[in-house]
Protein backbone atom coordinates (compact mmCIF):
# COMPACT_ATOMS: atom_id res chain seq x y z
CA UNK A 1 0.00 0.00 0.00
CA UNK A 2 1.48 3.50 -0.82
CA UNK A 3 2.45 5.63 2.07
CA UNK A 4 0.95 9.45 1.57
CA UNK A 5 2.44 11.98 2.43
CA UNK A 6 1.05 13.48 6.01
CA UNK A 7 -1.31 16.16 5.57
CA UNK A 8 0.53 18.67 7.63
CA UNK A 9 3.90 18.17 5.34
CA UNK A 10 1.70 18.44 2.17
CA UNK A 11 0.63 22.09 3.90
CA UNK A 12 4.16 23.56 4.62
CA UNK A 13 4.68 22.42 0.69
CA UNK A 14 1.97 24.48 -0.24
CA UNK A 15 3.70 27.22 1.77
CA UNK A 16 6.46 26.64 -0.20
CA UNK A 17 8.92 25.05 2.61
CA UNK A 18 11.17 22.53 1.83
CA UNK A 19 10.78 19.07 3.14
CA UNK A 20 12.10 16.02 3.86
CA UNK A 21 13.58 14.72 0.20
CA UNK A 22 11.38 11.12 0.82
CA UNK A 23 8.37 13.43 1.19
CA UNK A 24 9.20 15.07 -1.89
CA UNK A 25 10.00 12.20 -4.02
CA UNK A 26 6.71 10.76 -3.19
CA UNK A 27 4.58 14.37 -3.80
CA UNK A 28 6.75 14.05 -7.40
CA UNK A 29 4.91 10.71 -8.47
CA UNK A 30 1.91 10.89 -6.26
CA UNK A 31 -1.28 12.67 -8.29
CA UNK A 32 -3.27 12.78 -5.58
CA UNK A 33 -0.93 14.25 -2.98
CA UNK A 34 0.52 16.41 -5.52
CA UNK A 35 -3.32 17.56 -6.13
CA UNK A 36 -3.68 18.25 -2.56
CA UNK A 37 -0.37 20.85 -2.58
CA UNK A 38 -2.09 22.19 -6.15
CA UNK A 39 -5.03 23.16 -4.14
CA UNK A 40 -3.60 24.58 -1.04
CA UNK A 41 -1.02 26.32 -2.85
CA UNK A 42 -3.78 28.06 -5.22
CA UNK A 43 -5.17 29.29 -1.92
CA UNK A 44 -1.94 30.67 -0.21
CA UNK A 45 -1.02 32.00 -3.54
CA UNK A 46 -4.20 34.21 -3.31
CA UNK A 47 -3.80 35.07 0.14
CA UNK A 48 -0.85 36.04 -0.06
CA UNK A 49 -1.89 38.72 -2.81
CA UNK A 50 -4.28 40.20 -0.88
CA UNK A 51 -4.16 43.69 -0.41
CA UNK A 52 -6.49 46.17 2.26
CA UNK A 53 -8.84 46.37 -0.30
CA UNK A 54 -9.88 42.85 0.09
CA UNK A 55 -10.90 43.53 3.63
CA UNK A 56 -14.89 43.34 4.25
CA UNK A 57 -16.11 46.16 4.94
CA UNK A 58 -19.42 46.84 6.87
CA UNK A 59 -22.64 48.07 4.83
CA UNK A 60 -23.77 51.73 5.63
CA UNK A 61 -26.46 50.39 8.09
CA UNK A 62 -29.36 52.34 5.85
CA UNK A 63 -28.97 49.25 3.68
CA UNK A 64 -30.39 47.09 6.21
CA UNK A 65 -33.43 49.64 7.06
CA UNK A 66 -33.77 49.95 2.97
CA UNK A 67 -33.92 45.86 3.43
CA UNK A 68 -37.05 45.72 6.52
CA UNK A 69 -38.51 48.78 4.44
CA UNK A 70 -38.55 47.07 1.39
CA UNK A 71 -39.97 43.85 2.75
CA UNK A 72 -42.40 45.56 5.06
CA UNK A 73 -40.45 43.93 7.88
CA UNK A 74 -40.47 45.18 11.16
CA UNK A 75 -37.64 46.77 12.25
CA UNK A 76 -34.95 44.96 13.81
CA UNK A 77 -33.29 44.24 16.80
CA UNK A 78 -30.05 46.48 17.04
CA UNK A 79 -27.71 43.66 17.24
CA UNK A 80 -26.84 43.59 13.42
CA UNK A 81 -25.60 47.22 14.06
CA UNK A 82 -23.64 46.38 17.70
CA UNK A 83 -21.90 43.15 16.65
CA UNK A 84 -20.56 44.44 13.15
CA UNK A 85 -19.44 47.63 14.56
CA UNK A 86 -17.59 45.18 17.61
CA UNK A 87 -16.13 43.05 15.12
CA UNK A 88 -14.77 45.88 12.61
CA UNK A 89 -12.84 47.43 15.63
CA UNK A 90 -11.12 44.29 16.51
CA UNK A 91 -7.29 44.21 15.47
CA UNK A 92 -7.03 44.16 11.88
CA UNK A 93 -4.90 41.98 9.78
CA UNK A 94 -1.52 42.73 8.95
CA UNK A 95 -1.70 42.22 4.37
CA UNK A 96 2.17 43.32 4.65
CA UNK A 97 3.78 41.16 2.54
CA UNK A 98 7.39 40.10 3.03
CA UNK A 99 8.51 42.65 4.56
CA UNK A 100 11.94 42.03 6.14
CA UNK A 101 13.04 45.02 7.58
CA UNK A 102 11.53 45.69 10.94
CA UNK A 103 11.33 49.31 12.52
CA UNK A 104 12.79 49.48 15.23
CA UNK A 105 15.20 52.57 16.22
CA UNK A 106 16.61 51.52 19.72
CA UNK A 107 20.10 51.63 20.62
CA UNK A 108 22.46 48.93 20.51
CA UNK A 109 21.90 45.21 20.36
CA UNK A 110 23.11 42.86 22.91
CA UNK A 111 22.87 39.21 22.01
CA UNK A 112 21.00 37.59 25.23
CA UNK A 113 21.02 33.62 23.94
CA UNK A 114 20.07 31.32 21.94
CA UNK A 115 16.70 29.65 21.86
CA UNK A 116 15.30 25.95 21.76
CA UNK A 117 14.78 26.38 17.90
CA UNK A 118 18.59 27.20 17.30
CA UNK A 119 17.32 30.84 16.55
CA UNK A 120 19.44 33.76 17.81
CA UNK A 121 17.34 36.25 20.13
CA UNK A 122 18.87 39.88 20.54
CA UNK A 123 18.05 42.00 23.15
CA UNK A 124 17.22 45.95 22.20
CA UNK A 125 14.86 47.35 25.40
CA UNK A 126 13.47 46.27 28.50
CA UNK A 127 11.74 48.08 30.43
CA UNK A 128 10.13 46.86 34.53
CA UNK A 129 6.76 47.06 35.05
CA UNK A 130 5.41 48.71 38.21
CA UNK A 131 2.35 48.76 39.97
CA UNK A 132 -0.44 51.47 39.15
CA UNK A 133 -2.41 52.09 41.64
CA UNK A 134 -1.26 50.17 44.24
CA UNK A 135 -2.42 47.01 41.90
CA UNK A 136 0.73 45.23 43.80
CA UNK A 137 1.80 43.55 41.01
CA UNK A 138 5.25 44.10 39.01
CA UNK A 139 6.37 42.97 36.06
CA UNK A 140 9.36 42.98 33.35
CA UNK A 141 8.86 43.69 29.32
CA UNK A 142 12.02 43.02 26.82
CA UNK A 143 11.89 43.14 22.77
CA UNK A 144 14.14 40.68 21.22
CA UNK A 145 14.72 40.59 17.49
CA UNK A 146 14.65 36.82 16.13
CA UNK A 147 15.16 36.09 12.65
CA UNK A 148 14.51 39.97 11.49
CA UNK A 149 10.98 40.44 13.92
CA UNK A 150 10.43 41.85 17.00
CA UNK A 151 8.96 40.27 19.55
CA UNK A 152 7.57 41.76 22.90
CA UNK A 153 7.99 39.50 25.71
CA UNK A 154 6.08 40.46 28.53
CA UNK A 155 6.10 39.09 32.37
CA UNK A 156 4.25 39.85 34.98
CA UNK A 157 4.34 36.63 37.65
CA UNK A 158 1.29 37.16 40.15
CA UNK A 159 -1.16 38.15 37.95
CA UNK A 160 -4.23 36.49 39.18
CA UNK A 161 -6.81 34.14 37.18
CA UNK A 162 -9.82 36.31 36.01
CA UNK A 163 -13.21 34.89 35.84
CA UNK A 164 -15.25 36.88 33.37
CA UNK A 165 -12.38 39.25 32.60
CA UNK A 166 -9.24 38.80 30.59
CA UNK A 167 -5.76 41.21 30.73
CA UNK A 168 -4.51 42.69 27.15
CA UNK A 169 -1.16 44.11 26.51
CA UNK A 170 -1.18 47.75 25.00
CA UNK A 171 2.73 49.46 23.31
CA UNK A 172 1.58 53.35 23.98
CA UNK A 173 2.61 56.87 23.65
CA UNK A 174 4.91 58.38 26.43
CA UNK A 175 1.79 60.44 27.03
CA UNK A 176 -0.70 57.40 26.64
CA UNK A 177 -3.04 59.08 24.62
CA UNK A 178 -2.56 56.97 22.33
CA UNK A 179 -2.89 53.14 22.42
CA UNK A 180 -1.84 50.14 19.93
CA UNK A 181 -3.72 47.05 21.31
CA UNK A 182 -0.72 44.33 21.28
CA UNK A 183 -2.17 41.03 22.64
CA UNK A 184 -3.98 38.53 25.43
CA UNK A 185 -1.77 38.12 28.80
CA UNK A 186 -2.72 35.11 29.98
CA UNK A 187 -2.17 34.87 34.31
CA UNK A 188 1.01 32.62 34.88
CA UNK A 189 2.20 32.77 31.35
CA UNK A 190 5.11 34.44 29.29
CA UNK A 191 3.38 36.93 26.90
CA UNK A 192 5.25 36.62 23.26
CA UNK A 193 4.09 39.25 20.63
CA UNK A 194 5.44 39.64 17.33
CA UNK A 195 5.25 43.67 16.82
CA UNK A 196 3.70 44.75 13.91
CA UNK A 197 6.32 45.50 10.62
CA UNK A 198 7.45 48.84 10.51
CA UNK A 199 6.30 50.08 14.02
CA UNK A 200 8.33 52.83 14.88
CA UNK A 201 8.54 51.57 19.19
CA UNK A 202 10.04 55.20 20.02
CA UNK A 203 6.87 56.72 19.23
CA UNK A 204 5.00 53.72 21.84
CA UNK A 205 7.64 52.93 24.13
CA UNK A 206 5.39 52.74 26.93
CA UNK A 207 4.17 49.18 27.68
CA UNK A 208 0.63 48.75 30.25
CA UNK A 209 -0.85 46.10 30.68
CA UNK A 210 -5.01 46.23 31.42
CA UNK A 211 -7.64 44.18 32.73
CA UNK A 212 -10.74 44.06 29.99
CA UNK A 213 -14.19 43.13 29.91
CA UNK A 214 -15.69 40.81 27.57
CA UNK A 215 -17.60 43.20 25.77
CA UNK A 216 -16.57 43.55 22.19
CA UNK A 217 -15.22 47.25 22.99
CA UNK A 218 -11.90 46.79 21.25
CA UNK A 219 -10.64 50.24 23.08
CA UNK A 220 -9.00 50.39 26.54
CA UNK A 221 -10.72 49.77 29.57
CA UNK A 222 -8.74 52.71 31.54
CA UNK A 223 -7.67 49.56 33.81
CA UNK A 224 -4.25 49.59 33.89
CA UNK A 225 -2.54 46.89 36.78
CA UNK A 226 1.17 47.20 36.02
CA UNK A 227 2.95 49.78 32.84
CA UNK A 228 6.21 50.63 32.15
CA UNK A 229 9.08 52.79 29.67
CA UNK A 230 11.32 50.23 27.23
CA UNK A 231 15.20 52.04 27.24
CA UNK A 232 17.79 50.42 25.40
CA UNK B 1 -30.29 42.44 38.27
CA UNK B 2 -31.59 39.35 36.02
CA UNK B 3 -31.33 41.81 32.93
CA UNK B 4 -27.77 42.97 33.83
CA UNK B 5 -26.43 39.34 33.92
CA UNK B 6 -28.12 38.08 30.92
CA UNK B 7 -26.43 41.77 29.07
CA UNK B 8 -23.55 40.50 31.03
CA UNK B 9 -23.18 36.91 29.54
CA UNK B 10 -24.79 37.93 25.85
CA UNK B 11 -21.87 40.11 25.50
CA UNK B 12 -19.49 37.35 26.81
CA UNK B 13 -20.84 34.52 24.50
CA UNK B 14 -21.39 36.73 21.39
CA UNK B 15 -17.71 37.77 21.66
CA UNK B 16 -16.93 34.29 22.31
CA UNK B 17 -19.52 32.48 19.27
CA UNK B 18 -18.69 35.62 17.02
CA UNK B 19 -17.58 34.26 13.44
CA UNK B 20 -17.03 30.40 14.40
CA UNK B 21 -19.13 28.77 12.56
CA UNK B 22 -17.26 28.13 9.85
CA UNK B 23 -19.34 26.01 6.91
CA UNK B 24 -19.42 22.24 7.75
CA UNK B 25 -18.77 22.07 11.16
CA UNK B 26 -21.71 20.54 13.17
CA UNK B 27 -24.79 21.49 12.88
CA UNK B 28 -26.64 22.25 16.24
CA UNK B 29 -30.05 20.40 16.95
CA UNK B 30 -31.41 23.81 17.25
CA UNK B 31 -34.72 22.74 18.96
CA UNK B 32 -32.64 20.95 21.93
CA UNK B 33 -31.68 24.65 23.44
CA UNK B 34 -33.98 25.92 25.44
CA UNK B 35 -34.24 29.84 24.90
CA UNK B 36 -34.49 32.09 27.87
CA UNK B 37 -35.77 35.90 27.02
CA UNK B 38 -33.42 38.32 26.37
CA UNK B 39 -30.69 36.22 24.93
CA UNK B 40 -31.96 35.57 21.63
CA UNK B 41 -29.12 36.60 19.61
CA UNK B 42 -26.77 34.63 21.56
CA UNK B 43 -28.37 31.29 20.43
CA UNK B 44 -28.43 32.89 16.79
CA UNK B 45 -25.07 33.16 16.90
CA UNK B 46 -24.46 29.49 17.72
CA UNK B 47 -26.43 28.89 14.68
CA UNK B 48 -24.73 26.76 12.01
CA UNK B 49 -24.56 28.13 8.56
CA UNK B 50 -26.66 25.48 7.29
CA UNK B 51 -29.24 25.95 9.96
CA UNK B 52 -29.44 29.45 8.93
CA UNK B 53 -30.12 28.07 5.33
CA UNK B 54 -33.10 25.61 7.06
CA UNK B 55 -34.77 28.58 8.32
CA UNK B 56 -34.70 31.35 5.80
CA UNK B 57 -35.85 29.19 2.97
CA UNK B 58 -38.72 28.45 5.79
CA UNK B 59 -39.36 31.92 6.36
CA UNK B 60 -38.10 32.69 9.70
CA UNK B 61 -37.39 36.52 9.77
CA UNK B 62 -34.11 35.90 12.02
CA UNK B 63 -32.44 33.91 9.75
CA UNK B 64 -33.15 37.01 7.51
CA UNK B 65 -31.28 39.36 9.92
CA UNK B 66 -28.71 36.53 10.99
CA UNK B 67 -27.82 36.51 6.88
CA UNK B 68 -27.22 39.77 6.68
CA UNK B 69 -24.68 40.48 10.07
CA UNK B 70 -22.63 37.27 8.79
CA UNK B 71 -22.95 37.80 4.75
CA UNK B 72 -23.78 41.36 3.99
CA UNK B 73 -19.76 42.21 3.97
CA UNK B 74 -18.95 39.75 1.66
CA UNK B 75 -22.02 40.89 -0.37
CA UNK B 76 -20.95 44.83 0.23
CA UNK B 77 -17.69 44.40 -0.31
CA UNK B 78 -17.47 42.28 -3.56
CA UNK B 79 -20.14 44.81 -4.63
CA UNK B 80 -17.81 48.28 -3.97
CA UNK B 81 -15.01 46.54 -5.36
CA UNK B 82 -16.67 45.59 -8.74
CA UNK B 83 -18.58 49.07 -9.00
CA UNK B 84 -16.41 51.22 -7.53
CA UNK B 85 -19.07 53.11 -5.51
CA UNK B 86 -19.92 52.70 -1.87
CA UNK B 87 -23.44 54.05 -3.14
CA UNK B 88 -23.98 51.86 -5.95
CA UNK B 89 -22.77 48.55 -3.67
CA UNK B 90 -25.15 49.67 -0.80
CA UNK B 91 -28.24 49.69 -3.68
CA UNK B 92 -27.00 46.48 -4.91
CA UNK B 93 -26.95 44.91 -1.23
CA UNK B 94 -30.03 45.95 -0.52
CA UNK B 95 -31.50 44.68 -3.66
CA UNK B 96 -29.79 41.26 -3.35
CA UNK B 97 -30.82 40.64 -0.07
CA UNK B 98 -34.35 41.95 -0.62
CA UNK B 99 -34.53 39.42 -3.87
CA UNK B 100 -33.62 36.52 -1.59
CA UNK B 101 -36.01 36.98 0.75
CA UNK B 102 -38.88 37.52 -1.69
CA UNK B 103 -37.31 34.23 -3.41
CA UNK B 104 -36.43 32.17 -0.36
CA UNK B 105 -38.04 29.04 -1.87
CA UNK B 106 -35.94 28.76 -4.34
CA UNK B 107 -32.76 28.24 -1.67
CA UNK B 108 -31.85 24.75 -1.89
CA UNK B 109 -29.91 23.71 0.50
CA UNK B 110 -28.47 20.46 -1.46
CA UNK B 111 -26.97 23.10 -4.59
CA UNK B 112 -24.99 24.56 -1.88
CA UNK B 113 -24.42 27.24 0.69
CA UNK B 114 -26.57 29.92 2.00
CA UNK B 115 -23.67 32.60 1.20
CA UNK B 116 -22.92 30.76 -2.07
CA UNK B 117 -26.60 31.68 -3.37
CA UNK B 118 -26.95 35.29 -2.10
CA UNK B 119 -23.80 35.91 -4.36
CA UNK B 120 -25.10 34.08 -7.02
CA UNK B 121 -27.88 36.74 -6.73
CA UNK B 122 -25.75 39.45 -5.82
CA UNK B 123 -24.17 38.53 -9.71
CA UNK B 124 -27.19 38.97 -11.05
CA UNK B 125 -28.31 42.37 -9.29
CA UNK B 126 -24.62 43.92 -10.44
CA UNK B 127 -25.84 42.34 -13.76
CA UNK B 128 -28.86 44.42 -13.21
CA UNK B 129 -26.99 47.85 -12.29
CA UNK B 130 -24.09 47.32 -15.52
CA UNK B 131 -27.21 47.31 -17.69
CA UNK B 132 -29.20 50.07 -16.15
CA UNK B 133 -26.11 52.06 -15.87
CA UNK B 134 -24.94 51.57 -19.90
CA UNK B 135 -28.51 52.97 -20.73
CA UNK B 136 -28.17 56.04 -18.68
CA UNK B 137 -24.93 56.21 -20.69
CA UNK B 138 -26.38 55.59 -24.06
CA UNK B 139 -29.18 58.13 -23.00
CA UNK B 140 -26.25 60.64 -21.96
CA UNK B 141 -23.42 59.58 -24.55
CA UNK B 142 -23.93 58.51 -27.98
CA UNK B 143 -20.39 57.12 -28.18
CA UNK B 144 -20.46 55.37 -24.59
CA UNK B 145 -18.72 52.10 -24.90
CA UNK B 146 -19.76 50.65 -21.72
CA UNK B 147 -21.24 46.99 -23.18
CA UNK B 148 -24.08 45.34 -21.73
CA UNK B 149 -22.18 42.46 -20.65
CA UNK B 150 -22.60 41.65 -17.29
CA UNK B 151 -19.56 39.67 -16.78
CA UNK B 152 -17.04 41.76 -17.68
CA UNK B 153 -15.64 42.25 -13.98
CA UNK B 154 -14.08 39.42 -13.09
CA UNK B 155 -16.51 38.57 -9.49
CA UNK B 156 -15.66 35.08 -9.07
CA UNK B 157 -11.97 36.42 -8.31
CA UNK B 158 -13.19 38.99 -6.15
CA UNK B 159 -15.62 36.75 -3.34
CA UNK B 160 -12.63 34.46 -3.33
CA UNK B 161 -10.17 37.58 -1.99
CA UNK B 162 -12.75 39.05 0.39
CA UNK B 163 -14.07 35.12 1.51
CA UNK B 164 -10.30 34.57 2.31
CA UNK B 165 -9.59 38.33 4.09
CA UNK B 166 -12.79 37.61 6.02
CA UNK B 167 -11.69 34.23 7.15
CA UNK B 168 -8.15 35.83 8.55
CA UNK B 169 -10.13 38.54 10.21
CA UNK B 170 -11.70 35.81 12.31
CA UNK B 171 -8.85 34.08 13.58
CA UNK B 172 -8.01 33.82 17.33
CA UNK B 173 -4.32 33.23 18.81
CA UNK B 174 -2.27 31.90 18.78
CA UNK B 175 -3.39 30.86 14.83
CA UNK B 176 -3.44 34.81 13.89
CA UNK B 177 0.20 35.65 14.75
CA UNK B 178 1.08 32.14 13.26
CA UNK B 179 -0.64 32.23 10.07
CA UNK B 180 0.25 36.16 9.79
CA UNK B 181 4.01 34.96 9.97
CA UNK B 182 3.36 32.11 7.34
CA UNK B 183 2.38 34.21 5.28
CA UNK B 184 3.33 37.82 5.03
CA UNK B 185 6.57 37.34 6.55
CA UNK B 186 7.68 33.84 4.94
CA UNK B 187 8.90 32.31 8.38
CA UNK B 188 9.23 28.45 8.34
CA UNK B 189 7.70 26.84 10.76
CA UNK B 190 10.97 26.49 12.29
CA UNK B 191 11.07 29.62 13.13
CA UNK B 192 7.70 30.38 13.85
CA UNK B 193 7.94 27.80 16.48
CA UNK B 194 10.87 29.95 17.69
CA UNK B 195 9.90 33.44 17.82
CA UNK B 196 6.60 32.49 19.37
CA UNK B 197 8.27 30.09 21.36
CA UNK B 198 5.71 27.53 20.67
CA UNK B 199 6.09 23.60 20.08
CA UNK B 200 6.77 22.73 16.44
CA UNK B 201 3.66 19.99 16.52
CA UNK B 202 1.58 22.56 17.28
CA UNK B 203 2.63 25.35 14.94
CA UNK B 204 2.13 22.67 11.73
CA UNK B 205 -1.09 21.40 13.29
CA UNK B 206 -2.47 25.48 13.17
CA UNK B 207 -1.02 25.46 9.49
CA UNK B 208 -2.35 22.39 8.72
CA UNK B 209 -5.72 23.07 9.82
CA UNK B 210 -6.01 26.73 8.56
CA UNK B 211 -5.29 26.04 5.24
CA UNK B 212 -7.47 23.21 4.95
CA UNK B 213 -10.39 25.79 6.53
CA UNK B 214 -9.44 28.30 3.43
CA UNK B 215 -9.77 25.89 0.83
CA UNK B 216 -13.46 24.21 2.36
CA UNK B 217 -14.63 27.88 2.43
CA UNK B 218 -13.65 28.60 -1.15
CA UNK B 219 -15.13 25.43 -1.63
CA UNK B 220 -18.78 26.07 0.09
CA UNK B 221 -18.71 29.68 0.10
CA UNK B 222 -17.03 30.71 -3.02
CA UNK B 223 -18.90 27.77 -5.17
CA UNK B 224 -20.34 29.55 -8.36
CA UNK B 225 -24.39 28.67 -8.75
Amino acid sequence: MVQHCDEEVLALMALGETVDARDDAHVQQCPRCQSRVDQLAAVVATTRSLTDDDRPVTPPASVWSGITEELGLADPPSTVVSLDRARSRRRTWMFAAAAAVVGIALGSVVTVGVQESGTQADLVAQASLDPIEDSGYQGTASVETVDGNAVLVVSVPDLPALSDQYYEVWMATPDTATMVAIGTLNPGQEGRFVLPTGMDMTSFPVVDVSVEAFDGDAGHSAKSVVRGQLAT
Amino acid sequence: MKSDDDERIQKRLRRRYRGVTPAGSPSVAMDSIVQPEGVRSVLVDEWTDEAIGARFASGDERALEEAYRRWSRLVFTVAQRATGSPDDAADVTQATFVSAWRSRQGFDANKGSLPAWLMSISRRRLADHWKERSREMRRTDAVARVTDDPEHEPVDGLVDRVLLADELERLGEPQRRIMELAFFQDLTHVQIAGVLDLPLGTVKSHIRRFLDRLRTRLEVDGAAL
